[in-house]
């Protein structure tokens, strides 16, 4: 499968984020995907696009799939957003059992204590500290039925105690799907990622 | 507990105003005092017919004020989906918002009769608020909560229950405080102007008429019981069923 932009501009108002930018995403050669660049740049601006949940305003999106083409234009996104966008009044578990999964309800309770070890998961959201909100949303992303995967900043807030357990889960269950994600840090497990430079 | 003495200080206070403006006047058939009016209130609860009429006009208010609650929920809904029904419908429910009362009833009265008159006008009183409320709850909606759902592929009932009522929760409780005491006093005004028989108006046009001021004092302190009660009781309800949510 292969996503590519081509001389695709996008702005908000005044702020031009970026202007005939081209970029080839081919999860033949690389598995993941990495954007990289500075603040303001619009990397949370090209993720969407590439999940066709915003536009360009000029230029061309396209998506070729490999061994046929497909109906529609977009594929079935998970996400982990930058600011988590959990139900904050109900319990880590209520955030995980909305999402259509693959997955049993024990094997997510199996998954929750992995990523949120000693954590109760009937406790309301808004009681979680910053970093298991974060673990929470990157939990609820896996384990959604996805055919690609969007992680936006995954990273922000995590000690390396737990960076490296959530690299460790995505790698146990990420399987044959792309991945694309965004990040400041440089990630401790995923190697060989295409790199995107914005 | 501090606020609780200052409010009944507060009360106390008022009360005295009343009784001591009462003995200025000293004239009954203007002013009745605070504990003229008590004793009225006994004297209406002794009367056989007074948990009748009480329920006459309780049992329409009420019914139509949980009607417009629901109808207008539907309502918002399908004008926040469809900008066009939205647009359909804002003519007639400004118009019902700003006709007075009065000219209301006077027209409902050639279609309805007077039996069902007090549901109607309660119901035409409540509703725009209800609605109008309830739409700008929608419109005010998180997005990004809202694409968070789309994405996941919420099903509706989850939408619904976890993203829009939540959302709209501020709106669900000040509307409802506010159209409960609406709908008493439009319903009772309704009963009045359309002289409906056995009703809580009709007592209050009756002792006006019989220049029974300590009965108009007393019907009035009962309506404004009434419509307190169910409102704190509507109000205890709703944060019951509504108070568990997102964001």
């Amino acid at each position: 499968m292969v996503l590519s932009i081509e001389k695709g501009t996008k702005a908000y108002g005044n702020q031009v984020l970026f202007q005939d930018f081209s970029c080839e995403l081919d999860f033949m050669k690389h598995p993941i995907y990495r954007i990289t660049g500075d603040s303001g740049k619009g990397k949370t601006s090209l993720l969407r696009i590439l999940s066709s949940l915003d536009t360009l305003d000029s230029g061309t999106f396209s998506i070729v799939m490999g061994e046929a083409a497909r109906g529609g234009n977009s594929l079935r996104a998970s996400w982990m957003f930058q600011e988590n966008r959990l139900l904050e009044n109900l319990s880590a578990l209520e955030n995980l059992s909305f999402i259509p999964s693959g997955y049993t309800t024990s094997e997510i309770a199996y998954f929750f204590e992995d990523l949120l070890s000693g954590e109760n998961k009937e406790k309301r959201v808004s009681e979680f500290s910053g970093g298991m909100k974060r673990r929470l949303a990157f939990l609820r992303a896996m384990i959604a039925d996805f055919e690609i995967l969007f992680l936006d900043e995954p990273f922000t807030g995590i000690d390396e105690e737990n960076r490296l357990k959530m690299e460790y889960f995505f790698l146990e269950h990420i399987g044959k799907r792309p991945m694309i994600f965004a990040s400041h840090e440089e990630p401790l497990l995923w190697k060989n990622y295409g790199r995107i430079e914005l | 507990m501090q606020k609780r003495l200052q409010k009944l200080i507060i009360l106390c206070f008022w009360l005295l105003i009343w009784e001591l403006f009462t003995r200025l006047v000293n004239n009954s058939f203007i002013l009745v005092g605070p504990l003229e009016t008590v004793r009225h209130i006994v004297i209406l609860m002794g009367r056989a017919s007074f948990t009748g009429i009480l329920y006459f006009s309780s049992v329409r208010i009420l019914s139509a004020y949980f009607l417009a609650f629901l109808l207008a929920l539907v309502f918002a809904f399908i004008a926040y989906r469809y900008p066009f029904f939205e647009s359909l419908i804002q003519a007639p429910l400004f118009l019902l918002r700003s006709l007075p009362v009065a000219s209301f009833v006077i027209i409902l009265l050639f279609f309805l009769g007077r039996g069902s008159l007090s549901f109607f006008i309660s119901f035409w009183m409540s509703f725009p608020v209800f609605y109008f409320n309830f739409l700008e709850g929608l419109k005010t909606l998180d997005r990004s909560t809202l694409e968070m759902a789309k994405l996941f592929r919420f099903s509706l009932w989850n939408r619904f229950r976890y993203i829009f009522i939540p959302g709209i929760y501020p709106q669900i409780l000040s509307s409802a405080k506010l159209a409960m005491g609406l709908s008493w006093k439009s319903g009772i005004a309704a009963e009045l102007i359309g002289q409906v028989r056995q009703s809580i108006g009709y007592q209050l046009m009756d002792a006006k008429v019989s220049l029974e001021m300590g009965d108009v004092f007393a019907w009035s302190i009962i309506m404004i019981v009434l419509s307190k009660f169910f409102e704190w009781f509507v109000l205890f309800l709703l944060k019951k069923i509504f108070s568990k949510g997102s964001v």
